[in-house]
């Protein structure tokens, strides 16, 4: 508990340095690039794009979801989880692959998977402001449920920041873990619903373990709160089991973080 | 004086793997056993502010890890590192991102380092004037060359005003030009009672601007103390180093460093206060190699009480050489040294009766920092450092016949007697021919143009008070600290000393004029001369001026006039 209390402290006394950090991050992915900061849009457009021909026209031939053109229904799940997968990938890599430019210096790691994931949000942001525009062309507005939408951005946050605090830990000292955490990613793509919908004959139990994969519950708030605009699903139990995984990771993930910084720079 | 740094019995140890998994394995459950590196055994030492350290010693000694003990990145294994107030580390390139620009990498380290919004938008004009690296300052830092990399790199750090400044080898590649400008900037953070770690191998530079030299050798320290002492030693020692074939440096490695992990694998401080025992008989060992001839009985009675020295000591071959070498460097010390004594001794005659007068008389410390030891010999403790110019009564003489070095005892300032190596003083009279005021008045036009003040209005505020210096000044103050003199206050390049509210001393800084034309101006000759450090010594009437040049350029950095009805009291 108090490692959780030292992580905190960090961030908060640091806030305006994971500001600028974010930013420069944000800044240096693109820099090199001839068209910059618009790939932030690009990129995830070409995949959009493949998904939507691969499954959308060919796999269920153009069919809609409850009513829902495929297309809308499949970037409601695809941007949060291009959210998910680039901090995941991101933030467990983060304290190595920054190891050597701050080795030199007395500075607060623990705001490095922080400000990774944050810069991830900033472009997370984006894509969220086009989807909604997205949904609000198609289906109208009175479906959106924007309260709901920033709660499941928050909690979507919240749930990869304790993620990363562990992920960047463990992957700093044994590297195969990040590979590991590379391969569960792309796994997770597929295991989650993303792509499809359980099928109404699935059984009821493996439906409920579905439900409490966390990834599947961010994937189907943002669904939810942009498609049908409810706030059921964060009545639900699963907000509960969800935000209960939030604290484990926090607790387990600031408890190694502080336990074995000292020595990261030994591992480097 | 308060220290800044203090180690206490600090072991860094990094642990040997064959394998991947036994890492892991060593993550979870922590075993001891295993076989370790020890890149710090045991050492412990302390640093005043306004230290600058320097730190020497062969490659994979521990220097580094020792630098990064001292900034924070790493963690000892044993003991305590006790630092007093922010350490920043100046590495090349340290920090520095390849695809931003300069600029960027200016706030980026800027934001690394704890700096708040205004504060980088201070110290940035600052960082681009001292890098000096033009246009190239809004490039991405990949185009930079290695040098405009260390010098951002160094203009960064330094203007971030870290009190404890460890600099890691990261001068190497500037060119002199920038070496000089990051040495002049080392030497204010050391008026500003700051202390520096300056981590090199050029001895010639450690020497040049350190106060104190820490001798690291296979994770121990081997000695610690005044710069001059140490580096000496250090350099005799690689000049034996080097004269050693490839495999009687390795045994002389491996000899080094069994016998330390040794000492400390069997844990028990007995055992390890035997290892450390044991290095200071090998350090007096060679010291005495250099000695053979003089000392010989002694250095005989030595080895053969103490045979355990003998089994971790170089084959006998190897000995024999190195004897005859060290005796070939200490013919010729001893005959430089009589050259200097003998110049010196030119110097100080002024007046016939002067070698007779300084039984009683006063002495002048003639080089930068002189050491004030607790009892007459070099391995006391050192009670106080004092300074160049500063005059003091002889209370007593005594020789060392062991060190051929002659000790005068004085008193240091509050009540602080101790004792100085008289070649580290000059005799001095009071009667000895000065400057007149004429003399003095032939710099006024240098300084008007300079430092646009008159001669008269420079050195009237001396003697005076703090609050009519202030209140009658042409030029506007710049900038104001307490140090360990006194009240420091800069007005640009000029400042004023005030000790206890009167001005004691003004100084004129980054005179940067040829060392010739300014002395033969002042047509007299100076009272001494050290001309190793480039040092001058006049007095006048009224003043006691002393002159600080940089050998290197020939170039004069600081005069500083000292009133002497406020000198004389010490």
């Amino acid at each position: 508990m108090k490692s959780i209390k030292i992580v905190i402290q960090e961030q908060i006394q640091n806030l305006y340095m994971i500001g600028r950090l974010s930013a420069y991050e944000l800044k240096k992915s693109y820099a090199d690039n001839l068209l910059g900061g618009l790939w932030i849009i690009l990129n995830p457009l070409f995949q959009i794009g493949v998904y939507w021909v691969v499954f959308g026209l060919g796999v269920r031939g153009g069919q809609d979801v409850d009513g829902i053109p495929f297309f809308v229904w499949l970037i409601c799940g695809l941007i949060p989880w291009f959210f998910i997968s680039a901090a995941i990938l991101q933030g467990s890599n983060s304290v190595y692959a920054r190891l050597n430019s701050v080795s030199k210096m007395n500075f607060p790691l623990s705001v490095i998977p922080t400000y990774v994931v944050v810069a991830q949000l900033y472009t997370h942001l984006i894509l969220v402001a086009m989807l909604t525009i997205i949904v609000i062309t198609s289906q109208g507005i009175h479906h959106i449920n924007i309260i709901s939408l920033l709660y499941f951005m928050l909690s979507s946050f919240c749930f990869l920041l304790s993620l990363s605090f562990v992920t960047s830990t463990l992957s700093t000292m044994v590297r195969d873990i990040h590979l590991l955490i590379q391969t569960a990613t792309r796994m997770l793509f597929y295991v989650t619903p993303i792509l499809w919908l359980p099928s109404d004959n699935t059984p009821q139990l493996l439906k409920e373990i579905f439900a409490m994969n966390p990834f599947y519950y961010i994937v189907d708030g943002y669904r939810e709160s942009l498609l049908k605009g409810s706030w059921n699903f964060i009545h639900s139990p699963y907000t509960i089991i969800f935000w209960s995984v939030i604290l484990l990771l926090l607790i387990l993930g600031s408890a190694i973080h502080v336990k074995f910084r000292k020595q990261f720079v030994d591992y480097l | 004086m308060s220290y800044k740094v203090k180690f206490q019995q600090v072991t860094k140890k990094y642990k040997m793997y064959n394998k991947q998994i036994e890492k892991v394995k060593d993550l979870f459950w922590n075993r001891g056993k295993g076989e370790y590196h020890y890149a710090l055994n045991n050492i412990s030492f302390t640093v005043d502010e306004g230290e600058i350290v320097g730190v020497i010693g062969l490659n994979g000694s521990g220097k580094s890890t020792l630098s990064n003990l001292i900034a924070g990145v790493t963690m000892p294994n044993e003991g305590t590192v006790d630092i007093k107030g922010s350490a920043s580390l100046i590495a090349i390139g340290a920090g520095l991102n390849n695809k931003l620009t300069g600029l960027e990498n200016i706030e980026l380290k800027g934001l690394m380092m704890g700096l708040t919004k205004k504060q980088i938008q201070e110290i940035t004009p600052k960082v681009i004037e001292f890098a000096d690296i033009g246009k190239f300052i809004n490039q991405p830092v990949k185009t930079y060359s290695s040098g405009m990399k260390s010098r951002l790199g160094f203009a960064i750090s330094v203007n971030i005003d870290p009190d404890i400044l460890v600099i890691d080898e990261a001068l190497s590649v500037g060119d002199q030009t920038f070496t000089n400008k990051c040495l002049e900037k080392m030497n204010e953070f050391k008026e500003n009672g700051k202390t520096i770690f300056f981590i090199s191998h050029s001895l010639s530079q450690v020497k040049s601007f350190c106060t104190k030299a820490l001798w690291i050798h296979y994770g121990h320290v081997k000695e610690y103390g005044d710069i001059n002492e140490v580096a000496d030693q250090y350099g005799q020692f690689l000049k034996e180093y080097n004269k050693m074939s490839k495999e009687e440096r390795e045994q002389f490695r491996e000899k080094q460093l069994n016998e330390f992990s040794h000492g400390l694998l069997n844990n028990g401080t007995s055992v390890s206060k035997d290892a450390g025992e044991h290095s200071q008989e090998q350090s007096a060992e060679s010291l005495s190699l250099s000695r053979s001839k003089r000392i010989g009985t002694k250095r005989k009675s030595v080895s053969g009480k103490k045979s355990f020295a003998k089994k971790v000591l170089l084959p006998a071959a190897a000995v024999i050489l190195l004897g005859s070498a060290g005796y070939a460097v200490y013919a010729a010390q001893s005959a430089s040294h009589a050259a200097k004594q003998t110049e010196s001794k030119t110097q100080s005659s002024a007046s016939g009766t002067a070698q007779k007068k300084q039984q009683a008389g006063k002495v002048v410390i003639n080089t930068k920092t002189a050491f004030v030891r607790e009892e007459p010999n070099l391995e006391s403790n050192q009670k106080a450092v004092l300074s160049f110019g500063e005059i003091y009564q002889v209370l007593q003489e005594k020789k060392d016949p062991a060190e051929d070095i002659k000790w005068v005892k004085l008193n240091a300032g509050q009540g602080k007697e101790g004792w100085v190596s008289s070649a580290l003083l000059t005799p001095y009279t009071e009667q000895q021919s000065g400057l007149t005021n004429k003399n003095i008045n032939s710099l006024g036009s240098l300084v008007q143009s300079k430092y646009n003040i008159s001669m008269d209005k420079l050195l009237s505020p001396l003697s005076e008070t703090q609050q009519n210096l202030m209140g009658n000044q042409a030029l506007s103050l710049t900038n104001q600290y307490e140090s360990n003199d006194g009240t420091l206050l800069n007005y640009g390049s000029v400042q004023y000393v005030a000790l206890n509210n009167v001005v004691t001393e003004v100084s004129l800084r980054n005179v940067d004029e040829d060392t010739e034309e300014i002395l033969s101006l002042l047509k007299k000759k100076p009272l001494f001369i050290n001309d190793k450090e480039g040092l001058y010594f006049y007095q006048s009437k009224n003043y006691y001026i002393k002159i600080y040049t940089n050998i290197k350029t020939n170039k004069i950095k600081i005069i500083s006039f000292v009133s002497r009805e406020n000198a004389e009291d010490k």
